[in-house]
């Protein structure tokens, strides 16, 4: 029997929410196509977080449970994913378009002798047959494209997709799967520790943006502190990267993260084109900017003429005050 | 040693792209095309490494139509000793036909590192250098900032989630590049010059039958214009009522 399985992914000691958006538009789809749903939850003391899956609706789960993964890179997980694909015999196979994610995916497709769709945006169902839409050029153009091999492989946008609330009682099993030698051949050699994690842009609901108008990273306080009230990751753009005032992980447009949270607000930025079809698909756009003709403004849902080093203070303020509220 | 490192012909960042009348390619007219900036930080760490060691040659290796060859040139005049170009006219936005297409003369170079750029901008797959790496069965480092090489190894610096890990892993190996630490070098003039002397050597790829097929390609939906709440602080109030009661986003 054919079915969609689900890649989990999951961050410290929780699987992460993009793999419940994930999951959720999988039963959408698979109930769609009359496909059975299953979920694999892999790494290493994470039977607890495959129970989580409950509230989500996925009735089937997969669990690979092996201290040898704790520190693994992304080889072993590959052949944990072909394994539960061949155990279910998946026609589907849905990941988050995380780095992780779209790793992965490309060993499955070199494994499987197909390309696989990286970023989708919207999937649905024709004529019985998945259809996949996927930005392209960092979000000028959308592709709309049909599968013509099995399995077809998805790395889905962290987002988009909303999550199936419903409770089930999943039954779980677990997979016994050799992890032979050959697949540790990555190995993590440092890993520096940061004082605090950081809310990562790609999956973030709210981002705040600073760009050239921010004049220099000393200035940049003031962005992290109106993302930290908004509990909101902080982004730049290519000018501040390009400048060595942000690290690239932040970069938001075509040479960097395409993103597509809840609200992005844009502090000091323009709007190159770039930059432009790296953030349209955001919700909701804020922009400040003291240039009343900046570009940004055709994108912004609500834009406030003015030099950032002035409304952005007054922003924290009442920032501060409606966390109060 | 040999480094071999895929690059690819991509229409300029800056470009305004407009898509074609049977809207199933992007209209290729008045499109600059450039090197895939991730593809340049992995050819300048591949130049750093031949820079700090004795005996590296750096192979640029591409896939296109013919025009790619000033993409391979650009590769050469920054430092790289010699390219070859794929020619093939199919539809390269298919990651899995890029990555065949490629493989049997990257495996024929025997390259003890292979590099890529994570992505290619242009169809954002991100998908070739994993999959070129599993054909070839070497172990893979995916969106390093920059790598480094000692005796037969490779040490890798990633980004992971506010911090960087470093990973490592015996030759031979690929890696795809992510921007970072390196910055792509500016070739000089006389460099641009003796590239033309450079060696290209010239291959017919042969593609297998594509992945999937294009329905259409179309321009996202414009978004409406919005509205300029005011000017100054005097704005912020009301830009907030309007997050909380209008966008509902607070």
């Amino acid at each position: 029997m054919a079915g969609i399985l689900v890649v989990c992914e999951n961050k410290e000691n929780q699987l992460r929410k993009v793999s419940f958006e994930v999951a959720g538009e999988a039963l959408r789809r698979g109930k769609e196509l009359g496909l059975p749903v299953a979920a694999l939850v892999m790494g290493h003391g994470v039977k607890e977080q495959a129970g989580e899956l409950a509230k989500y609706g996925v009735s089937k789960i997969y669990l690979v449970d092996q201290p040898s993964l704790q520190h693994a890179y992304a080889q072993p997980y590959a052949k944990i994913i072909t394994t539960a694909m061949e155990q279910m015999q998946a026609g589907y196979v849905f990941l988050a378009a995380s780095p992780r994610g779209k790793t992965l995916a490309g060993f499955l497709g070199a494994r499987f002798a197909t390309s696989s769709f990286t970023d989708c945006t919207n999937m649905y169902v024709q004529n019985g047959k998945l259809v996949i839409q996927r930005p392209i050029y960092a979000g000028k153009v959308i592709l709309t494209a049909s599968p013509l091999k099995t399995p077809v492989i998805a790395s889905l946008r962290p987002n988009i997709f909303k999550p199936e609330m419903s409770q089930v009682s999943p039954q779980i099993e677990e997979l016994n799967v050799t992890l032979e030698e050959s697949l540790f051949q990555v190995k993590v050699a440092e890993t520096s520790k940061v004082a605090k994690q950081k809310l990562d842009v790609n999956e973030a609901a709210i981002i705040v943006s600073g760009g050239r108008g921010m004049k220099g990273p000393e200035h940049f306080h003031l962005i992290e502190q109106l993302a930290d009230l908004l509990g909101a990751a902080t982004g730049a753009s290519r000018a501040a990267v390009d400048a060595g005032w942000r690290p690239h992980a932040e970069q938001v447009g075509q040479t960097g993260k395409t993103v597509s949270p809840q609200l992005y607000v844009a502090c000091g930025i323009s709007g190159a084109i770039q930059h432009l079809a790296g953030m349209r698909t955001s919700r909701v756009i804020v922009a400040v900017n003291k240039d009343p003709e900046a570009p940004i403004f055709q994108v912004a849902d609500y834009g406030i003429v003015g030099d950032v080093f002035e409304v952005l203070p007054k922003m924290i303020e009442a920032a501060k005050a409606s966390g109060k509220n | 040693m040999k480094i071999v490192v895929c690059v690819k012909r991509v229409p300029d960042t800056a470009t305004k792209i407009k898509i074609a009348a049977d809207a199933k390619a992007i209209d290729a007219k008045d499109v600059g095309y450039i090197t895939s900036p991730y593809d340049e930080y992995a050819v300048e760490n591949a130049l750093q490494i031949k820079d700090k060691n004795a005996n590296v040659e750096v192979v640029v290796v591409s896939s296109g139509p013919a025009d790619t060859e000033s993409v391979l040139r650009n590769c050469l005049a920054m430092g790289a000793d010699r390219g070859i170009l794929l020619e093939s006219k199919g539809d390269l936005s298919d990651p899995f036909v890029i990555a065949s297409a490629l493989s049997k003369s990257v495996a024929d170079e025997k390259p003890d590192l292979l590099l890529f750029g994570i992505k290619a901008v242009d169809d954002d797959n991100a998908q070739v250098g994993g999959m070129l790496a599993t054909m070839l069965q070497m172990p893979f480092i995916d969106g390093a900032i920059s790598c480094a090489i000692s005796d037969k190894t490779i040490k890798a610096k990633t980004e992971a989630e506010g911090g960087h890990q470093i990973l490592q892993a015996a030759m031979p190996c690929a890696v795809a590049l992510n921007k970072g630490d390196v910055e792509p070098r500016i070739a000089s003039l006389i460099n641009v010059r003796k590239a033309r002397q450079k060696e290209i050597k010239k291959v017919v790829a042969t593609l297998p039958a594509p992945s999937f097929q294009v329905e259409k390609l179309e321009l996202p939906p414009a978004r409406k214009g919005g509205k300029i709440v005011g000017k100054g602080v005097d704005a912020v109030p009301e830009l907030f009522r309007l997050l909380r009661e209008e966008a509902k986003v607070l």
